[in-house]
């Protein structure tokens, strides 16, 4: 039996023929299929050719195979259809030697058509449809492979998948998403959707198991990310007025507003909050789902808009980026009271997903990394020409007076060798002083830190990211109690501050001049 | 020779400006190490503490909500 490819012209007649052939009767919801279609037509994909491949096994699809499809009395076939998409014009005589005519930047991705009788799109991996790699970002990208006749192909992607509705519903397909990308960024194994549907109801007794079209409790997904060995942490969005004060400081409402006024804004103060603490998360390259009243999707990443009038980070992202199992992936979701559509406003519950060694929330981790850094401005120096460290600082850069009284705080979780590593290159590449990154990457750090960069409007205000600066950042353990002094060091404005974990010991600051501004770090 | 002239005066404008710079140099370290750290420390720990438990409980309220969501 030898394996079976066919390679063809895409978009065409000959396409549509072939996909017509292996993706119907295809009922339920089609948008994920129709919109990954159009996607790849257009640039930055720019698909000139798409290979089936038939027969393939997709362990994915075995495992629903297994769990459900298997034991109904319609015969269903055990094994998928793989469409493998390519930039480039290929014929089926070009398949055995592909490695040697297709460019690797060429191979944008695949995605499985399970036989199913309902939303047949099955585990995808497809490179992203950004196409301003300034003002769009998707952080949460994982390598993956695809073969054909043994010539490896490599895409870095966010993995997506349609409800199947019967092995999972929209729930368990974002806990997939999350749980197969997870596995490529941190190492561990992969979880299959029945897996994932039986974990969500292990604990409790919830009914029947299958078939799982009706979907999960909010609290039946934080059961599964446990059971996958994934720290788990959900938001509700109306529980957090009291909290986030510095965006409250920075929306303030005006005086003598009408009652319509204030429900606005008391609308628009909620959503900026709970999008910052999303934020944060997606920012690590960390997934987040979002739960709106009856539907469960995954952010990725986020639009930023650097020209915007901003006093918080916030303000600068327009739009989340996700994976909806609804709509297909690498939508858009406006952080948007006003706009049409699905937006951010729509989104009750949020769950972040960290790495289990994580213990202190991000919101945590800045609020200690703002109070470095308020401290800081104006902790006293017993000099009376320069009575605060503000004072000194205006006095030592008076170009940093100006950017001193509209701080931006952004912050991310990193692996620590990531942030050494990243240290070590911006120093090389003579865009970090050498001399600090030797100092921060000496110390002993946890397996994940978080660093929170401060920054102002005027070193923001550009168009091309690498030309966006920071006036410095801290560094906070991710381990810390969130009472604890968690704060591991502080590089600001040309001073560089320690404090010891392990005794609780000050060391004195230092100033190192001309160390700031440096260049702002992309996580990916 | 101008040129001389203008060199010397050059290095004597340079060597005033090490000299101002390493005075202010020394005067930042005596300030740094006259301000009492530990004391900074304390300080910061202490004023984030009450946005913490706002956060914490918010986060348990969250929590405590989460069985009665239903996604599908």
């Amino acid at each position: 039996m030898k394996k079976e490819f066919k390679a063809t012209r895409f978009p065409s007649p000959e396409f549509q023929q072939e996909i017509q052939k292996c993706a119907t009767p295809y009922r339920g919801n089609p948008a994920p299929i129709n919109h990954t279609l159009q996607a790849l037509a257009a640039p930055p994909l720019n698909c000139k050719t798409v290979i089936f491949e038939r027969e393939y096994v997709d362990k994915d699809y075995q495992d629903e195979y297994a769990a459900f499809y298997s034991r109904a009395f319609k015969k269903y076939p055990p094994r998928a259809v793989r469409l493998h998409f390519f930039a480039a014009d290929l014929t089926d005589a070009d398949i055995p030697k592909l490695e040697t005519v297709v460019p690797p930047t060429a191979h944008l991705g695949f995605l499985v058509l399970r036989p199913t009788d309902l939303q047949r799109v099955g585990r995808t991996v497809l490179k992203p449809t950004l196409k301003d790699p300034d003002r769009e970002f998707i952080h949460c990208l994982g390598e993956f492979q695809a073969h054909i006749l043994g010539q490896r192909f490599t895409v870095q992607a966010m993995p997506f998948i349609q409800q199947d509705t019967q092995v999972g519903a929209c729930a368990q397909a974002s806990l997939w998403m999350v749980a197969r990308y997870l596995s490529r960024r941190f190492g561990h194994r992969e979880f299959l959707p029945g897996e994932i549907n039986q974990f969500a109801k292990a604990k409790g007794a919830w009914g029947r198991v299958l078939p799982a079209e009706k979907g999960l409790y909010w609290n039946q997904m934080l059961n599964a990310l446990e059971a996958m060995g994934l720290s788990a942490w959900s938001y509700k969005m109306d529980e957090f007025d009291e909290c986030s004060k510095h965006i409250d400081a920075a929306l303030v409402l005006p005086p003598n507003s009408t009652v319509a006024e204030q429900a606005q804004h008391l609308l628009q103060v909620r959503l900026l909050k709970f999008a910052d603490i999303a934020y944060r998360y997606i920012e690590s390259g960390l997934p987040v789902i979002f739960g709106t009243s009856n539907h469960a999707l995954v952010g990725i990443g986020h639009t930023y808009d650097y020209a915007v009038p901003a006093q918080v980070a916030i303000q600068r992202i327009p739009a989340f980026l996700t994976h909806n199992d609804n709509t297909g992936p690498y939508g858009t979701m406006p952080i948007s009271t006003t706009a049409a559509g699905l937006t951010f406003a729509q989104v009750e519950d949020l769950i972040a997903v960290v790495p289990m060694e994580v213990t202190l929330r991000g919101e945590a981790a800045e609020v200690m990394a703002r109070r470095a850094i308020t401290t800081f401005l104006r902790f006293p120096t017993a000099n009376p020409l320069f009575p605060t460290y503000k004072d000194l600082i205006c006095q030592l850069r008076p170009e940093f007076n100006a950017l001193l009284d509209k701080l931006e705080f952004r912050t991310f979780l990193t692996p620590s060798v990531d942030f050494q590593k990243k240290l070590r290159a911006d120093a090389g590449g003579g865009q970090f002083d050498r001399a600090v990154a030797d100092r921060l990457i000496e110390l002993d750090y946890p397996k994940f830190i978080w660093v929170t960069e401060i920054s102002s409007p005027t070193l923001l205000n550009y168009p091309k990211r690498e030309d966006r600066k920071c006036l410095g950042r801290v560094i906070v353990d991710s381990t810390a109690p969130s009472r604890t002094w968690g704060e591991i060091a502080v590089h600001f404005c040309d001073f560089l501050g320690m404090l010891d974990r392990q005794t609780g010991k000050a060391s004195t600051w230092e100033n190192v001049p001309n160390t700031t501004p440096f260049g702002h770090q992309v996580v990916k | 020779m101008p040129n001389t002239t203008e060199s010397t005066d050059s290095t004597v404008t340079q060597n005033e400006h090490a000299d101002l710079a390493q005075e202010a140099r020394n005067q930042v370290n005596h300030i740094l190490a006259q301000t009492n750290w530990q004391q900074y420390w304390s300080d910061v720990s202490e004023q984030g503490e009450r946005e913490i438990d706002a956060y914490e409980a918010a986060c348990a309220r969250s929590l405590a909500s989460a069985s009665k969501k239903f996604v599908h």
